[in-house]
């Protein structure tokens, strides 16, 4: 019996797929926009994951803990006092004074990260950090050194020159020379990227003594972040503490949300499609008609023709299905998922040269399937079965 | 076990969109049986029912009112799916048009109606080059069905009819496209079923059909009635 | 959290499930008020033609809830890491009080859905279709519990807001009691695991003596023998649950307070728990299917299908159910004797 309706499903299956290959202009048509519908959808969620992903990698370098401070809703410089309250707490392996902002650059409207950190001669965690091509990091004990990314280097059109200028507030120059080159690989992170000693970032943004922009915690055990990070709101009221993986979840959380804005606009390309499928589907040729009236005269029951047209509407949409997927790969591989990156990554003059590498996750197939494949055969459903009720006596 | 009766029917009405303003009585308390091994013509003018009568017979679908039993199996007011099954099992049925698919093969026209039955495709070449090799057509098993003359298709026709080995074939005008050599071919095909066992139903004007020695009965239809019946020889 | 990737995907194919269904409903009224089996009208052959319709359209509503089930768990996986708090699905369901209802009614329509296919297969293997009455309006009052999927699965993605602290799972399954959010309190696990065993092997028991039994019963007996055996099969599913949950996936995770129902379905516990859910979820269906359809033993030309239907069931359940006991017991066993 099991033989039967096994053998049963084969041959209908066969009979489908050169019922297929005969209607290859009607069904040519369904393929090529079901293809560009999973190519759309699967662009955009491989996009989606693949930046997520990029933001993990990226954020497994940030601090466990940082401490800002805020004023009327705004952040606002933190005396680097606020050190000592935090240092009799459990758990803290090492908190460190960060200065860090923006400096725009009027001659090529682009915005520069310009980080400070107190980095000692010798100090390697810089150079995990940020893993450098050529040279070294600044240290506390030399001014006006800096390293920069090939991106920066040539938005200020240095060439093969190492020194260049930034005004201060006061419109007064700082002159820095540029003692580290980042790795291309690094570019995620670095493409705008300013790194100079603390003193120097503080002398550019005038920054008073003794305050710096925020505190980074270092944390001996990953599982105690949470709660490290709750005593330190608690003793330091009117800051603001943020986790690492705070940060990730907001990334995550902007990630999603555009994939979800686009994948609502994706949607209507999505119900036409429906609508295009249920129409051709439903039109039922005279040699359809004919065909299934003699199919029926010869034995076929209703639901062997419902199977037939069901094992069509399969084998078309998982080939499209397959097809676009694929496509959507290459797009995203190859071509860094052009069409989409601008909606998830914005505007920006310097904008990192970074290649997205979305793993093959079966919960993406699944998911892209969801949205494609199933809507076609529930709407396919109704009009095989309108072909199946076609009554076996209309060829008498 | 077959009963001695292939077909009865009794008293048999049949009645197309019942109930609504285009209402038509296509058979009004029809009695007659074709006993098992006999071969019968049905003849009446267009319109007079016997289309009706030899889809019937043929379980293409079931009896308004009346009692219908084909090949023993009672198929008044059957499901769909019922009647489907055993008008695969009971009948085989031949067509005034053929009836083949274009796209087909003369061998895949054959075996159309093995292949819900889950048989494969082995088994299935198997039973239609049987039928080929018996009916002379094994030189055009790969042919398309729109090469074929009209009496090599009515042939196929009737391969596809035995196919699933049924008691009883039913013809409809099987020669109504065929000169007359070809008509007595194919009239004589359908005698020696008669003569394997099988009991034949033909409906046909053609007097080559009517005239054949075979024919226990003529079944005179008008008007949803049968008029009489008369004995062939 | 509708803007986002899963919620989309999760309404489509529920409002995919709604048509399906509504295409069922608006069959089963006009098959309630106008069929008659002995008639051959047009209208008739029509609503014989739309029977095949809804069937149709109820296998693919079965496949969608199953579907749908599979992505619900999948997407709450995903906001548990969007959601402060959640270290897994469990934390994501929990974020609000419409989680674990939604789940629980999208398990129970998998089984309704199953059942009225079997009713189905089972009316149309009789020439009198003796059950197409009985099945539509099981298929009418199944309806509102699509329905209500459907709000339930809005209301929960519409209150998922990713700044909501939740529960992870570790606090939630936890032994020790008056924690404010055990879903399950301390449950006595030498208790619940005697019960558990106990019961499989009367299952076992009862099952393998339905399979051998010989005429001689009379068909109020076998009614109501069929209705406490699926009853029990109920009690098992939710027993086996709670075994999964309490007692089982410590052991599959190898952490004590580790307890989730989800985690057993990802790569890194060879997603064993695709495996164990199915058994599950196929021992208890043909379990109460069995049960339940002991009933149609009463009408005369349904006897022979329901026995063949039974006989098959029962076979099923004698493999699925001793599959499931071994995938369950394997991991608490291989850590107490491995």
């Amino acid at each position: 019996m099991t033989g039967n309706r096994l053998g049963r499903l084969l041959n209908i299956l066969d009979y489908a797929l050169s019922s297929l290959g005969r209607k290859s202009l009607k069904n040519g048509g369904v393929f090529i926009i079901f293809t560009l519908v999973v190519f759309l959808f699967a662009s955009f969620q491989l996009v989606s994951r693949a930046l997520t992903e990029a933001a993990q990698t990226v954020l497994a370098t940030a601090p466990d803990i940082t401490v800002q401070q805020m004023s009327a809703g705004r952040q606002v410089s933190i005396a680097s006092s606020a050190k000592i309250p935090l240092a009799p707490i459990f758990g803290i392996k090492k908190i460190e004074e960060r200065i860090w902002g923006y400096y725009f650059d009027e001659s090529n409207g682009a915005n520069y990260t310009i980080i400070g950190l107190p980095a000692r001669a010798g100090d390697s965690g810089g150079t995990q950090l940020f893993g450098l091509a050529e040279g070294r990091l600044p240290v506390a004990s030399e001014r006006g050194q800096v390293a920069i990314s090939d991106n920066v280097r040539r938005q200020l059109q240095l060439g093969n020159r190492k020194h260049f200028s930034l005004f201060r507030p006061d419109l007064s120059q700082a002159s820095f020379a540029t003692v580290g080159l980042f790795a291309p690989k690094t570019e995620i992170l670095t493409a705008d990227l300013m790194v100079m000693n603390l003193a120097d970032a503080r002398d550019l943004f005038a920054i008073a003594d003794g305050f710096v922009t925020d505190l980074l915690v270092s944390v001996a055990n990953p599982n105690e972040i949470e709660t490290i990070a709750r005593k330190i709101s608690e003793k330091l009221p009117g800051s603001r503490v943020i986790t690492r993986n705070q940060i990730l979840k907001t990334y995550k959380v902007v990630f999603n949300r555009r994939s979800g804005l686009g994948t609502v606009c994706l949607l209507t390309a999505l119900a036409a499609f429906v609508i295009l499928a249920w129409d051709k589907a439903s039109g039922l040729s005279r040699e359809e008609r004919k065909e299934v009236a003699i199919l029926k005269i010869l034995g076929w029951q209703t639901s062997d023709i419902m199977l037939l047209r069901f094992c069509e509407s399969l084998s078309l949409s998982l080939l499209a299905f397959i097809s676009g997927y694929l496509l959507a790969w290459v797009h995203v591989v190859f071509w860094g998922g052009a069409l989409f990156r601008p909606i998830f990554l914005g505007w920006s003059v310097i904008r990192p040269v970074f290649s997205l590498a979305p793993p093959l996750a079966a919960s993406d197939l699944l998911l892209v399937f969801s949205l494609s494949v199933v809507p076609y055969l529930c709407a396919t459903a109704v009009p095989a079965w309108r072909a199946a009720t076609v009554r076996a006596d209309s060829v008498i | 076990m077959m009963p001695d009766n292939l077909v009865e029917l009794q008293a048999v009405t049949k009645i197309y969109n019942q109930g609504q303003a285009n209402e038509v009585i296509a058979l009004k308390q029809v009695s007659f049986t074709v006993a098992r091994n006999e071969m019968v013509c049905v003849q009446g003018p267009s319109g007079s029912g016997k289309t009706t009568l030899l889809s019937l017979i043929g379980c293409i679908f079931a009896p308004t009112s009346g009692r219908a039993t084909i090949g023993g199996k009672k198929i008044s007011r059957l499901p769909d799916h019922f009647l489907t099954r055993y008008r695969r099992e009971l009948t085989g049925f031949v067509f005034q048009h053929y009836n083949m698919l274009d796209h087909l093969t003369v061998l895949e026209n054959i075996t159309l109606p093995l292949l819900p039955l889950g048989i494969s495709p082995g088994d299935r070449v198997r039973k239609a080059d049987r039928l080929l090799e018996k009916f002379g057509l094994s030189h055009r098993r790969n042919f398309s069905v729109t090469q074929l003359s009209g009496g090599e298709l009515q042939r196929v026709a009737i391969a596809r009819a035995l196919i699933n080995d049924p008691p009883i074939i039913v013809a409809d005008e099987p020669t109504a496209h065929l000169d007359g050599k070809l008509s007595r071919e194919v009239v004589d095909m359908l005698a020696s079923l008669r003569d394997e066992g099988r009991t034949v139903v033909i409906a046909s004007h053609d007097p080559i059909v009517s005239a054949h020695p075979a024919m226990a009965r003529i079944i005179e239809v008008r008007d949803g009635i049968i008029l009489h019946q008369l004995s062939g020889r | 959290m509708l803007l986002n990737f899963w919620s989309i995907t999760l309404l489509v194919i529920s409002a995919a499930a709604l048509c399906m269904t509504g295409g069922t409903v608006w069959t089963a009224v006009r098959i309630l008020r106008f069929w008659d089996g002995e008639a051959d009208t047009a209208r008739q052959i029509q609503l014989e033609n739309e029977t095949w319709l809804s069937a149709l359209l109820m296998e693919y509503g079965l496949v969608l809830q199953l579907f749908s089930l599979l992505l619900l768990v999948l997407a709450a996986d995903t906001y548990a890491e969007i959601l402060i708090g959640a270290m897994c699905a469990t934390g994501a369901f929990l974020a609000n009080s419409y989680g674990i209802p939604l789940l629980l009614v999208k398990i129970c329509g998998i089984f309704l859905y199953g059942f009225w296919i079997v009713l189905h297969r089972l009316d149309i293997s009789s020439e009198y279709l003796p059950l197409t009455r009985f099945k539509f309006w099981y298929a009418f009052f199944l309806a509102p519990l699509l329905v209500l999927d459907t709000v339930l699965l809005l209301l929960y993605l519409v209150q998922l807001k990713p700044d909501i602290i939740t529960s992870c799972c570790g606090v939630v399954f936890g032994q020790a009691a008056g924690d404010g959010k055990n879903l399950i309190g301390p449950v006595p696990v030498r208790m619940v695991m005697v019960l558990f065993y106990g019961l499989a092997g009367l299952l076992l028991g009862f099952g393998y003596g339905l399979l051998r039994k010989t005429a001689g019963t009379s068909l109020k007996a076998e009614r109501i023998t069929g209705i406490i055996f699926s009853l029990l099969w109920v009690i098992f599913f939710f027993l086996s649950l709670l075994v999964i949950t309490a007692v089982i996936s410590s052991y599959i995770y190898g952490m004590p307070f580790h307890r989730c129902p989800f985690d057993i379905l990802k790569k890194q516990y060879h997603f064993i728990g695709y495996l164990i859910y199915l058994s599950l979820f196929g021992a208890t269906f043909f379990g109460i299917s069995t049960g339940m359809t002991s009933s149609f033993t009463t009408i005369a030309n349904l006897q022979q299908s329901v026995r063949v239907f039974q006989r098959t069931a029962l076979r099923l359940t004698l493999v699925l159910l001793p599959l499931f006991l071994i995938l369950v017991s394997w991991f608490p066993l291989i850590y107490l004797f491995g």
